[in-house]
């Protein structure tokens, strides 16, 4: 993660048909672009030093059946 | 027929007057149906209605009301009920051409609660498709905002929030993921409910992303809102993620009105003016204002990760998304929304690594709320960044920058306020505060800390006792 590199439309193809996914090219060329601003937001968060502490709790608060 | 003041009338004005005889449901079923005929066209507000069903239901309530068997303030209420939760007997669709001739064979939990309540369900309500949006062609037609047609309602619970604000429904149903209940409810007037995350039974409900959906209630009161959430709020054994906390009588807690006291959190990054604009910058200011006259204290408070739930919610939906939806992406493909299924195909390749990011990223913005919630009782902020925006068409995108402005930009999206308040599962309202520059309703955001969804309700309601905004009505009505 964090390396700046965007993916491009071959290995996003290559990445949907391993899962069994053949779509459109013109949607393969906003597939694209969103899982790269997407991939490139997230890794941002990186700079977060808070986001390492552990362990982390699976959801906040939660108080599940027979908690309370 | 009904004089048409009585579509407008909240529903806990509607109950007083069934309770004592005096409004029968089944002439209450008759006038929205009427106004369904005659209005519903313009704005797409239902998916389907159960004209039959809901006057047969509506015979059997008053029948029973008169035989002395009342069974609470939403016997003999006609609520509409977004197109996303199981109700036995009838086509609901998710939004979706996908289940287009889906017929349920089983009440979701919420819609159990609310026929053992009494109300009667006079249909299903549009939504952007599988809850995700924002849908490009829905197909059982786009929704519009009474306010001004041309103007987007919000979404996705688009039709619980119209029908509302057009006097279709007493009372409606929504699911909030990210905002979906508060962000209509916000561009179309009208209350808006996010309970806490597992107090309300997601059980026969179309997820998007079960560890952030909630069901919630719209009303045009927060009164309304109250009675609703009563019903269906709880633990139930079908949904295991539901939260065995007590459920205490929400309508018992309106009735201390006194802010005296209360300590109001002003969230910062919700009414600043880099995205806020200043309608409804000054309609929380009126609202601040409000508060302290009443004694209540007010206190600034940052939520600094607020502005990367732009990334952070997209993280954690779009997976769960294409994984639920999976078998049907690969078999129907192209019957799926556009966006449904490039947003699908981005969160099958999102790499695992960053999805988990996203989950981490989520506890730490959660636990910044959660700490804000500490020193105050409510934070407060705007709901939107103004009023409803244009309805305009959405080309394709085709380059990351255009994605990073238009898909994942902090923009107007009133996603901007209300992800926060989902990511931490805290309970959420949306209360009308006032109207823009062109007419277009803004809202006050108020939330609580996780369970204390009577303190949310009580602020909301001390509020509009004081203000007459719920009781202007569009003009398409």
């Amino acid at each position: 993660m964090g390396t700046g590199l965007d993916l491009d439309l071959e290995q996003v193809r290559l990445l949907l048909k391993q899962q069994g996914y053949v779509i459109p090219e013109e949607e393969l060329v906003e597939v694209t672009a969103s899982v790269n601003a997407l991939i490139e937001g997230l890794t941002h968060l990186e700079g977060y030093g808070e986001l390492q502490n552990e362990p982390w709790p699976v959801l906040v608060g939660y108080l599940g059946g027979g908690h309370a | 027929m009904l004089d048409e003041r009585f579509a407008f009338m909240s529903l806990t004005e509607q109950a007083a007057l069934i309770r004592a005889g005096e409004l029968s449901p089944v002439a209450l079923v008759e006038l929205y149906l009427d106004r369904i005929a005659r209005y519903d066209d313009k704005i797409k507000a239902f998916i389907t209605v159960f004209a039959d069903s809901a006057l047969e239901r509506a015979r059997l309530a008053e029948q029973e009301i008169r035989a002395g068997d009342y069974k609470g303030p939403l016997h003999g209420i006609p609520v509409g009920v977004k197109d996303q939760m199981q109700i036995e007997g009838k086509r609901v669709t998710g939004g979706s051409k996908i289940y287009a001739d889906s017929i349920c064979e089983r009440d979701a939990t919420v819609i159990a609660r609310l026929k053992a309540a009494g109300a009667i369900l006079l249909g299903t309500l549009n939504t952007h498709e599988f809850h995700m949006g924002p849908t490009i062609n829905f197909p059982y037609g786009t929704p519009r905002n009474p306010w001004n047609l041309e103007r987007n309602p919000g979404g996705s619970s688009s039709g619980s929030a119209t029908s509302l604000a057009t006097g279709l429904v007493s009372a409606a149903l929504g699911g909030d993921t990210g905002g979906s209940i508060r962000g209509p409810s916000t561009a179309c007037g009208v209350v808006g409910f996010k309970p806490t995350w597992s107090r309300v039974s997601r059980d026969g409900v179309f997820p998007l992303a079960w560890t952030l959906d909630c069901v919630g209630p719209l009303a045009r009161t927060v009164e309304d809102v109250a009675v609703v959430l009563q019903v269906i709020a709880g633990r139930d054994p079908l949904d295991p993620t539901t939260s065995s906390e007590p459920v205490p009588d929400y309508s018992a807690a309106l009735t201390n009105t006194s802010l005296k006291g209360l300590r109001v959190g002003v969230v910062e990054e919700m009414v600043k003016d880099d995205i806020t604009g200043p309608d409804a910058i000054a309609a929380v200011n009126r609202a601040l204002e409000f508060f302290e006259s009443q004694g209540a204290v007010l206190s600034s408070v940052s939520l600094p990760l607020m502005r990367e739930t732009r990334f952070i919610s997209p993280g954690l939906t779009k997976p769960e998304a294409a994984a639920y939806h999976r078998r049907n992406l690969l078999e129907r493909y192209m019957d799926f929304d556009y966006n449904t299924r490039v947003s699908s195909m981005v969160g099958a390749i999102l790499p695992a690594g960053l999805a988990n990011l996203a989950q981490r990223a989520r506890i730490v913005i959660g636990q910044q709320v959660l700490d804000a919630l500490q020193d105050v009782d409510v934070l407060v902020g705007a709901g939107s960044a103004g009023g409803a925006v244009p309805i305009v068409p959405r080309p394709p995108i085709k380059t990351k920058q255009e994605a990073l402005e238009k898909i994942y930009g902090v923009g107007k999206a009133a996603g901007q306020y209300t992800r926060v308040f989902s990511l931490a599962g805290t309970p959420a309202m949306v209360v009308p505060a006032g109207f823009d520059h062109e007419g277009l309703p803004l809202s006050l955001h108020i939330a609580g800390r996780l369970f204390d969804e009577a303190t949310v309700l009580r602020v909301g309601n001390a509020f509009q006792k004081a203000t007459d905004w719920h009781g202007r009505r569009p003009p398409v009505a």
